[in-house]
């Protein structure tokens, strides 16, 4: 009964650190440029009622669709102007909460502590809580991955038809929600296959139920390509993606890092030298540590091959981003409490050694999620707008409250977001890639440095005698769209000198 | 022969055009900050009551930007007065690029309207105008009306850039611009890229007397091609 009632208080306490963790400040850290793109297309997708898939610039729409969820469960209207941040990454962390009740599935075959303190570590994981505070997709395709396992563990477990339909849909979901799948499934299959040589593993699924499984998975990606049978040509997009991801892996790009970023990420050499960031990278260690252990339960077996497998091919693929990790996290996490529970047999050691560690990765998660979300030093922050965005965003709205603006944004290559999300209150914002000739009509300019010289020529070298205007700084001091990306920002003096007397006239 | 010509025409272009990318100014937005005279309020200052007065900025003004190359085209140039015989200093204190407001400094002309006319000697793209009439105190100069034009008499090619004669009292029509109070950082005005040889300031007196006074006049802006 006591001993119940301490697990009882166990789950609660995890239940409450992890939505604390994932919940709060949720609108502190800048938006990403690829949340801002996230919550415009859901924007789209309210609005329009279909999803307009672009298999060279955006993932697939079950993200989209399930927010758009969200959003009519909240009541929201189909419009953008009602969204904010706490809403979006609010999506993002509920999914992350999900992953963590995931872990319970494995009760049967894990003793309760195992499962209890694997839920512990993933409820304060430094990156588990930053991706389930970030509104893209990777939290989506990691819950479901986890939830697939959980759905053929139960199957073979308990034999239940219901756990097929539910493998089969998340594996849809997961095959709908980003193109990166099949690396997901190839871990896996390798999993198996090394499960199958070296312990003789068998899985009693029969073919056709196989097949089921992957009906329904297929079922379900032709539902949300042709947008609920709305637009059944554009299902073929599912198929159109991978030769733009083919490439883009295979592509000498700007996300090409070398084979070992992700260890750095776990071991931050050269990101910060603080000692208690290293948290996780005593996890993986204990995770590798696993090899040694003999006789145990075949899903640790097959989450330590499935983790280790997805990590070498994410090493091997020269396309990197930090938020790939996040799919082996859960089980490294996972493996390495069972290890460290079966190494230390001695019950105060045990403990002991899991109290320290879950200290550290707390304090670690801390520093990554409230202290440093938007800092260079973080492995995990990753083009990711300087608080000076908050700043620029401030101003804009102050002027634009005194007088009517037109603003116009310029950057090469369109590389302007997050800018449409901050601004998406105001009506008179344009976009560019270029420097439009009636840039001389704007009011506010912000733009790239390397348009800087056809901004002069457009303003100053084009513009007749009388049609040119003074611009002045903004701000006193440089800002920066992101770490070491400068944005110039001008507002035109007649403009400044209005905004200037009516604040003053207070 | 014909070899050797065209080897050796081949070669003057390539230095020419190596030359030209040494010598080539990276065009960019550059901040022009003005070299400022000390503040040189004395005093206490009387109570101003002028309609249509621009409120202090309470901060130093941004710099403004322009084009690479652009100057101040006016520093040692010519300048006429209405006035010939200044009450204090000589005209040619105008452009001699000294902003402070000490005594010796600045040119008194006498009451009622009056101007300075700078000539630039050439025809320039003007960008921005800044001008100091007295900074010592904190006054309002009235009817200050800013032109530039291609001759000397103003009359071709006549742009206004500034006119703060509420009343039309001098005659140029009614200016939307407002009075504001001088200081150590003089007044900015956006010359709009008009192009012309001549700048003609305007004033009719200030708040605290009928005279008129200039320290400095600087006209930013680059040759007409």
């Amino acid at each position: 009964m006591t001993l119940n009632r301490t697990r009882t208080a166990l789950v609660l306490s995890i239940i409450i650190i992890a939505v604390l963790f994932r919940f709060s400040q949720l609108s502190d850290r800048p938006m990403h440029g690829d949340e801002a793109i996230n919550a415009m297309k859901l924007a789209e997708v309210m609005e329009a009622g279909r999803f307009d898939y672009n298999p060279h610039q955006h993932h697939g729409p079950i993200f989209y669709y399930t927010s758009a969820l969200f959003a009519v469960v909240r009541g929201l209207l189909w419009d953008i102007q009602e969204f904010n941040e706490f809403f979006l990454r609010g999506i993002t962390a509920f999914v992350g909460l999900i992953l963590i009740w995931l872990t319970f599935g494995f009760w049967k075959s894990l003793k309760n502590d195992v499962v209890l303190f694997a839920a512990g570590l993933m409820a304060i994981s430094p990156s588990l809580i930053f991706y389930s505070r970030y509104f893209i997709h990777e939290i989506f395709v990691v819950t479901m991955t986890f939830e697939f396992m959980v759905g053929i563990y139960q199957y073979l477990k308990t034999k239940k038809q219901s756990w097929l339909i539910l493998s089969g849909l998340v594996l849809g979901g997961i095959m709908a929600t980003k193109e990166t799948w099949p690396i997901i499934v190839s871990s896996m299959l390798g999993a198996y296959a090394i499960l199958h040589y070296k312990n003789g593993l068998r899985i009693k699924i029969p073919l056709k139920k196989i097949l089921f499984v992957i009906g329904i998975a297929f079922g379900l990606v032709f539902l949300f390509f042709s947008d609920f049978l709305q637009d059944i040509p554009n299902s073929t997009d599912f198929f159109s993606a991978f030769s733009p991801y083919m490439y883009r892996v295979a592509d000498e790009g700007i996300h090409n890092q070398p084979w070992y970023y992700y260890l750095n990420i776990l071991f931050p050499f050269g990101y910060s030298w603080n000692s208690l960031h290293w948290a996780e990278g005593i996890l993986f260690i204990a995770f590798l540590l696993n090899l040694r252990i003999k006789n145990q339960p075949l899903i640790v077996n097959f989450l330590f091959w499935y983790s280790l497998i997805l990590l070498v091919i994410l090493s091997i693929i020269p396309y990197k981003t930090p938020w790939n990790l996040l799919g082996v996290m859960p089980g490294v996490i996972l493996v390495a409490t069972y290890t460290i529970y079966h190494v230390f047999e001695n019950p105060i050691l045990r403990y002991g050694v899991i109290g320290v560690l879950s200290g550290l990765i707390f304090l670690q998660a801390f520093s990554y999620n409230i202290m440093n979300e938007a800092d260079q030093n973080n492995p995990h922050v990753y083009a990711h707008p300087t608080k000076d965005i908050l700043t620029i965003e401030s101003k804009i709205y102050d002027v634009a409250d005194q007088v009517d603006v037109s603003v116009f944004i310029i950057a090469m290559d369109d590389d302007y977001w997050p800018f449409p999300w901050y601004l998406r209150h105001l009506d008179n914002v344009g976009y560019w890639n270029h420097v439009p000739q009636n840039a001389r009509n704007a009011s506010i300019i912000l733009i790239s440095p390397d348009l800087e010289k056809e901004l002069v020529n457009v303003l100053y070298e084009e513009a007749g005698p009388g049609e040119l205007s003074l611009f002045l700084p903004l701000f006193d001091e440089p800002m920066e769209l992101r770490h070491s990306v400068e944005i110039l920002c001008y507002i035109k003096k007649d403009i400044y000198d209005t905004y200037m007397n009516r604040i003053n006239n207070e | 022969m014909k070899h050797i010509t065209k080897s050796l025409r081949m070669i003057i272009i390539a230095t020419l055009g190596l030359v030209s990318i040494l010598f080539s100014q990276d065009i960019k937005l550059v901040p022009i900050k003005l070299e400022l005279p000390k503040p040189m309020f004395i005093g206490t200052p009387q109570n101003l009551n002028v309609k249509n007065l621009q409120k202090p900025l309470g901060k130093p003004r941004p710099a403004f930007l322009v084009p690479t190359g652009t100057e101040n085209v006016a520093l040692g140039k010519t300048v006429y007065s209405s006035d010939d015989f200044p009450v204090i200093g000589e005209i040619e204190m105008i452009t001699d690029g000294d902003k402070n407001a000490a005594e010796g400094s600045f040119v008194e002309l006498g009451p009622f309207l009056q101007d300075v006319t700078v000539d630039l000697g050439a025809h320039y793209k003007m960008y921005a105008i800044v001008f100091w009439h007295f900074h010592k105190q904190a006054r309002v100069y009235f009817d200050v009306v800013v032109q530039a034009a291609d001759d000397k008499d103003m009359t071709e090619n006549v742009t206004t850039l500034f006119n703060n004669d509420i009343d039309n009292s001098s005659g140029f029509g009614i200016g939307k611009d407002m009075h504001y109070v001088e200081t150590s950082e003089g007044k900015l005005i956006d010359a709009k890229g008009v192009t012309g040889r001549y700048v003609k300031f305007y004033s009719r007196g200030n708040t605290n007397n009928d005279l008129n006074h200039y320290i400095e006049v600087a006209v930013y802006g680059l040759p007409l091609k």
